[in-house]
């Protein structure tokens, strides 16, 4: 059986993450579950961890781009096939995690399914503020054009990837607010991503980690990585074969001689 | 010290002629004591192993070029010439800005790359500590229940009465 894994990021979620790990095992008990707590101050970790979720405990808070990115490392070297990222603030339902499996498995060649709220114009549930849809919406344009495919739900983290996207996340992750970003990663690295409906639920718990006044630079901050990731060269091969593809091994490669010298010297 | 008087004298017969400012010798000392400072500094750091060589060398390259310059009025004169600059000290200062802005470059550049660092070391140390709990569940269970509970406590202590 292929091995696959639900990433939660969560930062301070003491009081939905439980519900939420206890949903995923629920919905979709041939996930294992992986919960990153981002260096949170509440008992998130230990919620986590009494629902029956693995957790990894981030030092201090790295943001949900480093955090995800701790995930997908765990997902690489723990050798998952398949990784879902659901937010641990009960924004994502669980239940729809096997339909992103389903076309993620059905479709050859696609790397990456992501749940959009917003391609299904009938479907109900929560749909972000008035403002944010503005702001999705041109991110929305932005991203289709450049990646000449539609991209209804730019924002969405709500989303599942193979192998190789795994690999490809483990290696090189935006850092703040990376969903944007990582539909372009993929595509600069040709790899195929594409979308089904979902119906998303508000938060049960927390607060957003964008305020409005974040939301300012959050627009500038991915409209200007979004334009010098267009002056990127676009890599030809595929994201690397596993030995070479992390930065840590390579560096942890290059200790021994190092401290061998030292100790010479 | 002749060649020195025979500049200063040089700098200011040039004061005079060109905008005549009474305050240029002064302030061709004040150029020359804020390298000897700036340099003087830098070397005091580096000797008590507070600032690394590989970040002193832009900013002793920048106090020696602010010397030179301030020593070599006749040079600071040709370039603030040809450069269109009427006040000479001033193309001196604009030398001496470019600098300063390519050092703060550096230091951005020096931070995103210790903030990458930073966040690598980060993921790496939840990852061993996970496998660690994982692989010794009785050794590790304790010291790793009781230093979260340690923290957590240190952490929501301040902020449960607020």
């Amino acid at each position: 059986m292929k091995r696959r894994l639900a990433i939660v990021p969560a930062y301070n979620e003491a009081g939905a993450v439980g519900t939420t790990v206890a949903g995923i095992r629920r919905s979709a008990p041939d996930f294992d579950v992986l919960v990153v707590d981002d260096g949170s101050s509440d008992a998130t970790g230990e919620r986590a961890s009494a629902a029956g979720a693995t957790v990894l405990r981030l030092p201090f808070n790295l943001g949900i781009g480093g955090a995800m990115q701790a995930g997908y490392i765990y997902a690489r070297e723990n050798g998952y096939e398949v990784a879902v990222q659901v937010d641990g603030d009960g924004q994502h339902d669980p239940r729809f995690i096997h339909e992103l499996l389903a076309r993620l498995c059905g479709e050859p060649g696609l790397n990456m399914v992501t749940g959009s709220r917003f391609l299904d114009p009938s479907s109900e549930g929560y749909r972000s503020s008035a403002a944010r849809r503005v702001g999705i919406r041109l991110f929305s344009r932005v991203v289709s054009l450049i990646t000449r495919r539609r991209v209804s739900d730019p924002t969405s983290g709500f989303r599942m990837t193979d192998r190789r996207g795994i690999m490809l996340f483990a290696r090189d992750y935006p850092h703040d607010y990376p969903e944007i970003e990582a539909i372009l990663l993929m595509h600069a690295h040709r790899l195929n991503s594409c979308e089904i409906p979902v119906v998303m639920r508000p938060r049960t718990s927390g607060t957003s980690a964008i305020s409005s006044t974040q939301s300012v630079y959050y627009m500038v901050k991915v409209l200007l990585a979004v334009f010098v990731a267009l002056f990127r060269t676009r890599p030809t091969a595929t994201p690397e074969p596993e030995p070479s593809a992390a930065g840590a091994p390579g560096t942890r490669s290059e200790e021994p001689p190092a401290a061998v010298v030292e100790r010479a010297s | 010290m002749t060649p020195l008087a025979a500049h200063l004298s040089h700098t200011a017969a040039w004061a005079l002629s060109a905008t005549s400012r009474p305050g240029a010798l002064q302030l061709e000392l004040e150029e020359i004591a804020v390298a000897v400072v700036i340099s003087a500094a830098i070397f005091e750091l580096v000797r008590r192993k507070r600032l690394m060589e590989r970040y002193a060398i832009l900013w002793l390259l920048a106090g020696a070029t602010v010397l030179v310059l301030s020593l070599a009025q006749g040079a600071i004169q040709s370039v603030a010439h040809d450069a269109g600059v009427t006040y000479a000290p001033s193309a001196l200062f604009a030398i001496a800005f470019l600098f300063v802005l390519v050092m703060l470059v550096q230091f951005s550049m020096t931070i995103s790359r210790l903030s990458d660092q930073n966040t690598a070391l980060a993921q790496r140390i939840a990852l061993l500590q996970q496998r660690l709990e994982a692989e010794h569940p009785g050794a590790n269970g304790n010291g790793a229940a009781e230093e979260p509970a340690s923290t957590e406590s240190a952490l929501s202590g301040p902020t449960d009465p607020a």
